[in-house]
């Protein structure tokens, strides 16, 4: 990561696709700013904001990544607006005949799985569970990550050796086998899960905000602010931390994927934390997938798609993001 | 009617007999269970045919009536084994994919409890009573017993045993073995307790083996049959908690050679000294699996020979693939849908209107169709198979989804507003989905089920007898119920008995080591008793039909069908057997080259 965001003017204007508009916008921002800021720093901050957000919104990858995360916010906040059946209901034809196994049709878009149930309306109310789970875990792994990883990069010296391999240990089991040891060990219930999840993603938030803040640290207006003499606290809250946001949001973004992509693989594993009949991608996969042989492919390929669709969209911002921090 | 003959006839045989022909010759029971219920009793089949001659009957519909009942695959696998003779090799392995045995139980023979467990303690172990001969999935003598015959009031039953059978190590087997089982099996329940007392066998020589019931008892040979699995005749040495990877032995045709419990994966080798013959193969493997799905994808991709069961519909790829033939052995299996009848005091199903309005809610056609595709038969939540001679079908009209009267039934009991329970499952055939299922049909009437499913492994130990939060049973000063830990609600899977009597001994009985509905009632428990010490039809039908009615209305536990058995194997293998009860027999079996 750079650290551009201080004194970032010029790199930017140069490395951004620089038509006329872009150029203009610029201007008429950074003078309006003007007026409200007087501050000479904060007015180039806020610039490479408006401009990078700028950067983002004319990023195909960005708003694709979006629009696919939107679908799915929107089909666990009202999945009854998308659903057209009840998730758990046997799905009847016009005829009033039960559908079991039957390929995608006009009563059933995505067709129906063995037990009758509406594979497309299993997936819109799918969507609620990942994501009240995977963006818990992510926000508890950050903040805890985010807090150790600049506590070591500061300090460093024994406090940064002691708790960085304490980090590598953990980081070296592999995630899915140590999800499933502390599952099995404290139950499988949401709350586990959604804690192992943000266990397990603390080493590697934590590690890439302790380089961030290992080389904030060492530039000038740190040393600064200590020749001051103000104390670490202030110093790591205050002068380090906003410069590290960036980075954190990138961390948050990459985090996400991984856990909606974690998350699915345990419950694809039987880990699902309730009942294993509510509408769940991973459960859906692993009841249906030995169907496939059958050449009974929708309910277990569409799920599939579906967690894919949502690690890719969030992945697709996450990238985006980086790329503007970069820029 | 020739009554000449079947006078001639008559005269001949004990008053259990007679009592059995003259059912028949009165048509109270049709041919097919007159052969079976004769079978139970040792009739030889040439008197049989004798009786079956002078009622009018012609004798080879004896044999096409029994192969009807065997099934599709009985006659597939004929076809193929005549076929298949020319170019079957001799030597070659097989491996079969299985349940995934509870952990809990290991391979001890006296306390294992599923289908996985049993096929493979079968391979090493025989019964007294094995199969017999045709392939009908009857009781013959396919055992360690050649002949056997009761006394004249039923109280005391005499085995031949076969002779020249060694034990795997080399020594010979004698009645002691015999009479030390069945000791074990009384003193753990095993479905001779109460019927049967400890000591109670004498062995006048080393192949003479007479047991002395407590009183008379016309299904004695199934309660030590291939259809009472934990009456496997093991060694006189073994001991409850003794399995056969700790101490290896046998009289079968399968030589224990290594057990892996984390994988559930066994083999044998052949035992070259068999009495029926050594093995075509030289070693079989059964490996288990947690998870159905992986075991039907397992055997369509050709990594297993042989299927020890399968679901209709998890496995709908096998019966229409073109290499795979599927196995078919009659079948009473069902699952049984238990409540925990006495815990928790204040819990739902303590009231039996609450049980009888789940039973309401149940649309049993949806689990024929949905869980077996159709092959399966509608059951009234008792474990009577209607193709039982003391079925008695006037006893109660056939329960059906009513909605109305389940909410009835619960403003009734005082749950109005329903309630919330979870359901629990093994993840074996069916279970899950079963479960699914139910949750779905109580939804409307207001119970909120939520299911729960474990592997198989360790379902039994944790919700089926015991680990419920209220853990042991407390002190009611009556009979101890071993399994009156169980969960509120479940379903558990029962495989296939002839007879049934180990449904209601082992699983309703108040002491019954499988009582996971922790059911007492004393009316149940002398209705039972009343069954067993009636030796002649009338007498079981009388008794088994006052015990539909009872289960029906109190439902302990429902019984919503009945389902075929499946099982199956590759093309490639020619010769392999299967009961409803998980056993996998293939001393006959070949690969093909």
């Amino acid at each position: 990561m750079s650290t551009s965001q201080i004194e970032p003017t010029d790199e930017t204007m140069t490395t951004s696709p620089a038509d006329t508009d872009t150029a203009e916008d610029v201007q008429n921002s950074a003078s309006a700013l003007s007026t409200t800021s007087s501050e000479e720093p904060n007015q180039t901050r806020d610039q490479v904001k408006k401009e990078q957000r700028k950067l983002l919104l004319r990023s195909p990858g960005f708003l694709i990544g979006v629009f696919i995360v939107l679908f799915w916010v929107l089909s666990a906040v009202a999945p009854d607006l998308l659903a057209n059946w009840d998730p758990k209901a046997s799905v009847r034809n016009a005829a009033g005949e039960g559908l079991r196994s039957s390929p995608p049709d006009s009563t059933a878009y995505l067709g129906t799985n063995r037990l009758g149930f509406d594979v497309y309306s299993r997936l819109i109310h799918g969507a609620r569970p990942i994501l009240i789970a995977a963006p818990l875990a992510t926000l508890i792994a950050t903040a805890i990550g985010t807090f150790v990883g600049m506590l070591t990069g500061y300090y460093r010296g024994w406090v940064d050796e002691i708790i960085s391999r304490i980090l590598e240990a953990i980081l070296s089991i592999p995630a899915i086998l140590l999800a499933i040891v502390i599952v099995f060990t404290f139950g499988q219930t949401a709350t586990v899960i959604i804690g192992t999840i943000a266990f397990l993603f603390i080493p590697p938030v934590a590690r890439t905000v302790r380089a961030a803040t290992l080389s904030e640290s060492q530039l000038d207006y740190v040393t600064a602010a200590r020749m001051r003499g103000e104390s670490s606290v202030f110093i790591i809250t205050r002068e380090i931390f906003p410069n590290v946001i960036p980075v954190v949001v990138v961390e948050v973004t990459v985090r996400l994927g991984y856990a909606v992509f974690t998350l699915a693989t345990l419950a694809f594993l039987g880990l699902s934390g309730g009942n294993v009949t509510d509408p769940n991608w991973g459960v859906d996969v692993a009841q249906n997938y030995t169907q496939i042989v059958a050449d009974v492919w929708w309910p277990t390929i569409f799920p599939a798609l579906a967690i894919a669709s949502l690690v890719i969209g969030v992945n697709l911002i996450a990238d985006s993001l980086e790329k503007a921090n970069n820029s | 009617m020739n009554w000449k003959a079947f006078d001639a006839i008559r005269r001949q045989s004990g008053p259990l007999e007679v009592d059995l022909m003259e059912a028949y010759a009165a048509k109270k029971i049709t041919r097919r269970d007159f052969v079976r219920r004769g079978t139970i009793l040792g009739v030889g089949a040439p008197v049989m045919g004798a009786v079956i001659a002078a009622c009018g009957g012609s004798t080879s519909d004896t044999g096409t009536g029994d192969a009807a009942e065997g099934g599709e695959g009985g006659e597939a696998e004929g076809g193929e084994t005549e076929a298949a003779a020319a170019e079957t090799v001799t030597g070659g392995e097989l491996l079969v994919g299985i349940q995934f045995g509870d952990a809990n139980s290991g391979l001890d023979p006296i306390n294992m409890l599923d289908l996985g467990t049993y096929s493979v303690v079968a391979s090493a172990f025989e019964y007294l009573v094995g199969l017999n001969e045709d392939g009908s999935g009857n009781i013959g003598t396919r055992g360690l017993a050649e002949s056997w015959s009761p006394n004249d009031d039923g109280t005391q039953w005499t085995f031949n045993l076969r002779e020249g059978v060694t034990w795997h190590d080399g020594t010979p087997f004698t009645s002691a073995a015999v009479a030390a089982t069945i000791d074990r099996m009384v003193v753990a329940g095993a479905g001779l307790a109460g019927v049967v007392s400890e000591g109670a066998v004498e062995t006048p020589d080393d192949l003479t083996a007479v047991v002395n019931l407590d009183s008379a008892n016309g299904n004695l040979p199934v309660l030590v049959s291939i259809y009472n699995p934990q009456s496997v005749i093991t060694p006189p040495d073994f001991e409850t908690g003794t399995t056969l990877d700790a101490r290896p032995a046998g009289t079968g045709p399968w030589i224990f050679e290594e057990h892996d419990p984390t994988t559930f994966t066994t083999s044998f080798t052949a035992n070259e000294n068999y009495w029926g013959g050594r093995p075509i193969l030289d070693r079989i493997t059964l490996r288990g699996f947690e998870s159905e799905g992986n075991k039907v994808a397992a055997i369509a991709a050709g990594e297993l020979d042989v299927i020890q069961d399968f679901g209709a519909v998890a496995g709908a790829n096998l019966l229409t693939d073109g290499e795979f033939t599927t196995l078919r052995p009659p079948s009473s299996n069902h699952r049984q849908l238990w409540f925990n009848t006495q815990l928790p005091e204040d819990g739902p199903f303590t009231n039996p209107l609450v049980r009888q309005a789940v039973a309401h809610c149940l649309d049993r056609q949806q689990m024929v169709d949905v869980l077996f595709d159709g092959n399966a038969i509608i059951g009234n939540d008792h474990p009577v198979h209607p193709t039982l001679p003391f079925f008695d079908s006037g006893a109660v009209e056939q329960r059906t989804r009513n909605i109305d009267r389940a909410r009835e039934l619960l403003a009734e009991a005082g749950f109005p507003d329903g309630f919330e329970a979870v359901i629990q499952a093994g993840d074996i055939v069916a279970s899950p989905d079963m479960a699914a299922i139910v949750e779905q049909n109580c939804a409307e009437a207001g119970i909120t089920l939520s299911v729960n499913v474990t592997p198989n492994s360790d379902f039994y130990g944790e919700f089926w007898c015991a680990g419920a939060e209220w853990g042991a049973q407390p002190d009611t000063g009556g009979p101890t119920r071993p399994c009156g830990a169980s969960s509120g609600i479940g379903v558990v899977d029962y495989g296939h008995r002839p007879v049934p009597d180990i449904f209601f001994g082992r699983a309703l009985m108040t002491d019954g080591d499988w009582n996971s509905s922790n059911y007492a009632s004393d009316e149940f428990d002398s209705l039972f008793s009343q069954y067993q010490s009636a030796v002649d039809v009338a007498g079981q039908t009388e008794a088994a039909s006052a015990i539909q009615v009872l289960l029906h209305e109190d439902a302990p536990a429902l019984y919503p069908f009945f389902f075929d058995y499946l099982g199956g194997h590759r093309d490639t293998v020619s010769g392999v057997e299967v009961t409803a009860l998980g056993h996998v027999i293939v001393n006959n079996a070949a690969k093909t080259a």
